[in-house]
């Protein structure tokens, strides 16, 4: 594939699909740092796929298998503020978070969604973005029936801790 | 509320103005990103390489000039059978490099058994490559009683690739196994 028609389709996958990643930075990176590390690093990941891309799955599905594995390994590192290979003066911000008035429910939710491990966040980003049990198991490599009890789990999780919100509020 | 509201919640965001991207920084960066990971991952074993071939040369240009004969072309050989094990195992990660449509599980298998191989061919390295070609190497010296320069340059050799090796195995990837097994135990547990 050419670089120039690896890079055309980086840019298409990156304006048609920015919201899926912004929710996966979102849920996976707390400091503007980070986030901006880790976006990079998806970005990286992204690109390198292109190449690999059959259009056997959905691109929203491939880009997000690509994003949460991205996430998961990024989030075992010990130190994620500075690339040990990049100098603090070459460090650019990337992305900004824009300051529109938000619902507080979803910083809320996107709190919630920090506090679970690694794994269980993927799965619930996977669920409230509607995919099945099915498409879940097939992107996590783990029987439905393990993705089914998982699911129970955080569900209630959420659903008791959002009590707590609502009588905070 | 409910998780069906939550849901409700989660599909009102709109998640594409959440962020604003600088996107000819992003394309610098990800170009810069991709060399910097290729350099990073390139140095230990690509210096091993470098370390070893220089070894193998050095002794069969001994064997040539100083006419010694079995016991240094025997050293070259190891040498070199040394880098064409780790030019075969660079290979090998490469190519499973390329993979991207692995599953969650897929790819924490994967990234745990290539950290296993790294840190057995560091362990190899250190206990079974480097203390018999060592005993090899210094036994030949004191037995034709080699020069300063000489003691000091494979001396250096060893040392350098034994502390790059052990810095490597125990700062990068035993922490690392330990965190990816504590994962796959999270994702595979019910």
């Amino acid at each position: 594939m050419k670089e120039s028609e690896q890079r055309d389709i980086f840019n298409e996958w990156l304006n048609g699909y920015r919201a899926l990643l912004f929710k996966v930075i979102r849920a996976y990176a707390s400091t503007e740092e980070d986030q901006n590390d880790l976006f990079q690093e998806v970005c990286m990941q992204m690109y390198r796929s292109i190449p690999n891309f059959k259009g056997s799955s959905a691109v929203s599905t491939w880009l997000y298998r690509i994003a949460l594995n991205t996430a998961i390994k990024w989030s075992t590192r010990e130190r994620k503020h500075v690339d040990s290979h990049t100098e603090v003066g070459n460090m650019v911000n990337i992305l900004k978070s824009n300051d529109e008035p938000k619902d507080e429910r979803i910083s809320w939710l996107y709190d919630q969604i920090k506090q679970l491990n690694q794994i269980d966040r993927s799965l619930t980003l996977l669920l409230l973005d509607g995919y099945s049990y099915k498409e879940m198991s097939d992107m996590m490599g783990i029987s439905e029936s393990n993705i089914g009890v998982k699911i129970h789990r955080i569900k209630k999780h959420l659903v008791n801790n959002s009590k707590q919100y609502e009588y905070g509020v | 509320m409910e998780f069906e509201e939550m849901k409700k919640v989660w599909n009102e965001q709109k998640g594409e103005t959440m962020y604003a991207i600088n996107e000819s920084a992003l394309h610098r960066s990800v170009t810069r990103k991709k060399n910097a990971a290729k350099r990073r991952i390139n140095t230990v074993e690509v210096s091993l390489m470098i370390i070893n071939s220089a070894c193998s040369i050095f002794l069969l240009a001994d064997a040539i000039i100083d006419k010694e004969g079995f016991w240094d072309y025997a050293g070259a050989v190891m040498m070199a059978l040394t880098v064409v094990f780790l030019a075969f195992f660079r290979l090998r990660r490469m190519r499973n490099e390329q993979i991207f449509d692995r599953t969650m599980l897929g790819e924490l298998d994967h990234a745990i058994a290539s950290n296993d191989s790294i840190i057995q061919i560091a362990t190899i390295m250190i206990y079974y490559y480097l203390i018999p070609v060592g005993i090899f190497s210094f036994g030949k010296m004191v037995y034709f009683g080699a020069s300063l320069e000489k003691w000091l340059l494979i001396i250096g050799m060893f040392a350098l690739a034994f502390f790059l090796v052990r810095w490597e195995r125990k700062v990068l990837h035993i922490p690392r196994k330990r965190s990816l097994m504590a994962l796959k135990k999270k994702l595979t547990e019910e």
